[in-house]
């Protein structure tokens, strides 16, 4: 399919036509994916979402895929994108220079569901394996705050950005070949829990990403780092992993920053 | 407290370990071999007389020893990547693990036990150097 259609004409912006070539999948339909072109007439700072969008809307009724904040937030949108893993949201036709076509494909390594939709469910049951959240044994909900010290927190802040895209996991080689890998995305949730001082259960997150399918499948390729939307350095995250399962974590020396706060002290 | 005892971890520790080691081995065989002594001297009366000195022995036991250990242990770790050979690991770990054992056995066995005999560097002519003479090509 091939049409052409005015995006928008603005006073000041350099319009050019633009080939978009979109990879489509519809088991209904057929049961291989096939490729769509679009010719577009578009400005160098139109992001991608907006031209997706635009030809749901005004081409193409039929054609599918996820967004919601269309500013980088929600991380619904990760997709291929002149085969590089980014946010439609976050990509602007002019970051793939010159005039050739742009190809839009679904993320690589799980299951297409339509189109551009991807199924995420075994990616994110991949995060929940590792236990990503803090367990506070000794201390009972209520009783007392649990605190961190600033220094630690600088620690793993990189880590808390993490929006759940998804596309460091799928740009991954490892994955590719092994469909069971943890995978970065759930590699950097176990580090940002393992290093949380907070959290009395690292053990178990540290066994999960022991196992065969876990920290050392990955072989520092470094395709991760470079999908991240918010610039995560996803292999150093990766390399911290490898390096508690070395030396292991001093777990006295981890609580000694801790900062206790019981509310009658306060007073 | 310390977690070595998750499978892989000494493994992924020694691959950097060996890897540094071979690195620092390797560059040394390298300039000497290219560079001090030529390649165009490497020849068995040289090699039998660099062995004269224990230095050259240790750094070649080294070199062979640390060479097949890092490329067994990659080649397993390549294979723990693919699900389906992952399978039938053990059978893969232990045809690795015994041809890299044989080859260290024979290796070490002759740069331990290599002596020339008396003369016998002298008696041996090499083919190499017989080709060349005959072609010509060595002046
Ligand atoms: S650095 Fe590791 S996790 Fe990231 S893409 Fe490479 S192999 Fe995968
Ligand atoms: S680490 Fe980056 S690429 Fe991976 S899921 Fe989080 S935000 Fe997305
Ligand atoms: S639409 Fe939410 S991150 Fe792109």
């Amino acid at each position: 399919m091939s049409i052409l259609v005015n995006l928008r004409s603005r006073q000041g912006f350099i319009e050019m036509l633009r080939v978009f070539r979109i990879q489509r999948f519809n088991p209904e339909r057929e049961p291989n994916q096939w490729v769509d072109e679009y010719t577009l007439e578009v400005n160098e700072d139109d992001k991608i979402l907006d031209i997706l969008l635009k030809i749901r809307d005004e081409v193409d009724t039929t054609l599918g895929f996820r967004a919601s904040c269309a500013h980088g937030v929600c991380g619904s949108d990760g997709m291929m994108i002149d085969g590089l893993n980014r946010l439609a949201c976050q990509t602007f036709v002019g970051d793939v220079p010159g005039r050739k076509p742009i190809n839009i494909a679904p993320l690589k390594g799980v299951p297409v569901e339509k189109d551009l939709i991807v199924d995420m469910d075994p990616l994110l049951d991949k995060v929940k394996s590792v236990n990503p959240w803090v367990v506070a044994k000794e201390h009972k909900a209520g009783e007392r705050e649990l605190l961190m010290s600033q220094e630690d927190f600088e620690k793993i802040e990189d880590m808390t950005k993490c929006i759940w895209c998804s596309c460091c996991t799928t740009s991954c080689p490892s994955l590719w070949s092994d469909s069971d890998y943890l995978g970065p995305q759930a590699l950097v949730m176990a580090a940002r829990f393992i290093l949380d001082t907070r959290n009395e259960d690292a053990e178990k997150i540290i066994e999960k990403v022991g196992g065969l399918d876990g920290v050392f499948r990955c072989h520092t390729i470094g395709n991760c780092t470079d999908a991240c939307p918010r610039d995560i350095d996803v292999t150093g995250a990766i390399a911290a992993v490898k390096k508690v399962l070395l030396q292991g974590i001093d777990n006295e020396d981890k609580f000694s920053n801790i900062v206790w706060e019981k509310g009658d002290e306060k007073e | 407290m310390s977690y070595k005892k998750v499978p892989g971890t000494f493994a992924w520790w020694f691959q950097r370990i060996s890897g540094s080691f071979l690195i620092i081995l390797i560059f040394i065989h390298f300039i000497d071999v290219h560079f001090i002594f030529g390649v165009e001297n490497l020849e068995y009366e040289t090699v039998a007389e660099k062995w004269n000195k224990p230095f050259w022995r240790i750094m070649d036991a080294l070199m062979l020893v640390f060479g097949m250990i890092h490329g067994a242990n990659g080649i397993e770790s390549i294979l723990l990547d693919y699900k389906k050979i992952r399978k039938y690991k053990a059978y893969w770990f232990f045809f690795i693990r015994a041809i890299s054992a044989v080859t260290i056995i024979i290796g070490s066995w002759i740069i331990v036990t290599f002596s020339p005999e008396e003369g016998s560097v002298a008696k041996y002519e090499s083919p190499v150097a017989e080709m060349r003479d005959e072609s010509g090509s060595h002046e």
